[in-house]
């Protein structure tokens, strides 16, 4: 076993723990107390109701007396009026007591109900702490890796409403345990690195209206659909499709324009966006030119759950090559049975040499039987339009078992063939454990 | 102790228990004085608003949408008759939208039915969904609105 797991970790990651654990105990404090004046309303309105209910009773029951009583009148002299009122008195004093204290009650509901909401209202405004976790076992026929278990992922989400028109949204991830430690034997290098962690959102949001928001900083680059809609606890496996990350950057550090168009027929959303391309670091562009992009995605008013449309990108990279990527998209759900399929290509116009293509497509089933979902994927991916074998495939079947609605146990089989001289194709076996945290 | 077992399992799968438990009509419910409301009272109508493809009334308020938990057997039967899908599908759906802060008009969730009544009697833009009997006893039924009804299906 690693003995790096009786180290202390780095002080970076030092400090996302420390944010982590002093921001969750007071959101957390907060939901309990909500529960508590929850469940507190719930009993008080039981009463209120049996009140009510023994209420009406009694209003019968003085009905009937008073009918009864004005029927003996006719035959009795007067003077049974002042039993009568002794009566009434009698008769009068439990319901006005029960009147009394279910006003009393109705306004504690009202005292507690206004509470509970200026809590819910407070933990709202707090700082939002979200995230989700994997953890895989994974088992395959390759000499290298040996078959391990993988502490995959951790990501945080720390998100917050500091006005009702901006927000600030961030995502952390930590992948592969990431582990950095130096010997300090100088101020600049870090003698043991392991695992990844990456910032990979972190953006200022202004959204004054529903339909409209633009956002600036670092946001998952908006190409198809895998390359957004990626997150483990709701996707049916753990591998992705070879065009994610590839035909699109995974993510792009610029300027985002969405917009929300609703129509008779459908619903239409657009992505506009201006970036420094893929490979920049966070701190600066390493090429004069931007990279462009959009995606558009229209989801018609059927009977069926269908969303189809198409994205473009296009960025003169850090190594002077023009790269242009175009595709298309579709995600259909009818009851329990869904499809998602995508298609991308593109054209690389190195300034020293000859243009190519690098294609990919992929198409994914997925059926639903109560808690399981049964998948299956056809995935291609051909790197390179002039090298004739150099094509990749990937046959998917899995089976998912969601023990609530974010989270999930799954099983993959991958059988990946690859026509390239000198790669051997290989099977693998994933299991994997996956759940969301926050909210979600 | 097996019989304790056996009693056990019998009251779980028995009607009227926590597995077996039955609902009364679902009242899709809107604020009183919603009356731009009328012209979606119809299932395709309501799975657009709660499917965030129409995010205003005609009077341009916000829509504001109420769930229930996921495994609240009123939602299940909401879930089924309007949605299309699961609940918990609708809910998966729902929360990869949230995590990657896609969500435009996302439900609130409430956990119990008492609480969704009060925040449509409260708000002009609120639409939710309850069951017959929580409306019937509830003190605020005079400023809520019958929208839609999602009929008890017969065994």
């Amino acid at each position: 076993m690693n003995m790096a797991f009786s180290r202390p970790p780095h002080r970076i990651l030092q400090l996302g723990l420390a944010i982590t654990l002093l921001a969750a105990p007071a959101w957390v404090h907060a939901e309990d107390r909500v529960d508590r004046i929850e469940r507190m309303l719930e009993r008080m309105q039981q009463r209120v109701d049996e009140l009510s209910r023994e209420n009406q009773q009694l209003k019968m029951q003085m009905e009937k007396n008073s009918g009864e009583a004005s029927a003996a009148e006719t035959v009795q002299n007067t003077t049974a009026e002042a039993p009568s009122i002794a009566e009434e008195s009698a008769t009068a004093t439990p319901m006005q007591s029960d009147n009394t204290q279910m006003d009393q009650l109705n306004l504690r509901i009202e005292q507690l109900e206004t509470k509970q909401e200026e809590i819910a209202t407070s933990v709202e405004s707090d700082v939002k702490v979200g995230g989700y976790a994997t953890v895989e076992y994974r088992a395959t026929n390759q000499p290298n890796p040996n078959s391990n278990f993988r502490v995959r992922h951790f990501s945080l989400f720390y998100s917050k409403d500091v006005t009702p028109e901006w927000e600030l949204f961030s995502e952390m991830e930590f992948e592969d345990a990431p582990f950095f430690e130096s010997l300090h034997t100088d101020n600049k290098t870090a003698q043991t690195m392991q695992g990844k962690f990456l910032v990979e959102q972190m953006y200022i949001r202004y959204h004054p209206e529903l339909d409209w928001d633009l956002i600036t900083g670092r946001f998952l680059t908006p190409g198809g659909i895998w390359n957004v809609y990626h997150y483990y606890p709701f996707v049916p496996t753990q591998e992705r499709p070879f065009m994610v990350r590839v035909l699109y950057p995974q993510y792009s550090d610029g300027l985002q324009l969405r917009n929300l168009f609703q129509f008779d027929s459908g619903q239409l959303e657009s992505h506009l966006y201006v970036a420094n391309g893929g490979g920049n670091p966070g701190k600066l562009d390493r090429n004069v030119s931007k990279a462009v992009g959009g995606r558009l995605n229209f989801a018609p008013e059927l009977d069926i759950n269908l969303q189809f449309g198409a994205s473009l990108y296009r960025d003169n990279d850090n190594t002077n090559t023009v790269r242009t990527t175009s595709g298309l998209h579709m995600q259909l759900h009818n009851n329990d049975f869904g499809i998602q399929a995508e298609f991308a290509r593109r054209h690389n116009a190195p300034l020293n040499g000859n243009s190519f293509f690098d294609v990919s497509a992929y198409a994914q089933l997925t059926y639903d039987i109560n808690k399981w979902t049964v998948a299956g994927r056809y995935d291609w991916y051909n790197l390179d339009s002039l090298t004739p074998l150099s094509d990749r495939y990937r046959y998917t079947g899995a089976l998912n078992y969601h023990f609530n609605h974010n989270i999930v146990a799954k099983i993959e089989y991958n059988r990946n063939r690859l026509t390239t001289p000198g790669l051997k194709s290989y099977h693998e076996v994933i299991a994997a454990i996956t759940m969301a945290i926050g909210g979600y | 102790m097996k019989r304790q077992w056996l009693l056990f399992a019998l009251l779980l799968i028995a009607p009227g228990t926590a597995l077996g438990e039955k609902v009364s009509d679902i009242i899709v419910i809107v604020n009183i004085n919603n009356s731009g409301s009328v012209q979606f009272a119809t299932p395709k109508a309501i799975n657009r608003l709660f499917s965030n493809h129409l995010l205003t009334w005609p009077d341009q308020t916000p829509v504001i949408l109420y769930d229930l938990p996921p495994e609240h057997p009123v939602r299940l039967r909401f879930s089924e008759s309007i949605m299309k899908m699961s609940a918990s599908k609708v809910a998966q759906q729902w929360a990869h939208l949230k995590i990657t802060n896609q969500a435009t008009n996302p439900p609130l969730t409430m956990k119990h039915e008492h609480a969704v009544l009060r925040k449509v009697a409260r708000q002009h833009g609120a639409i939710g969904y309850v069951s017959r009997n929580a409306l019937t006893h509830s003190p605020y039924s005079s400023q809520i609105k019958t929208l839609y009804l999602i009929p008890l299906l017969p065994d």
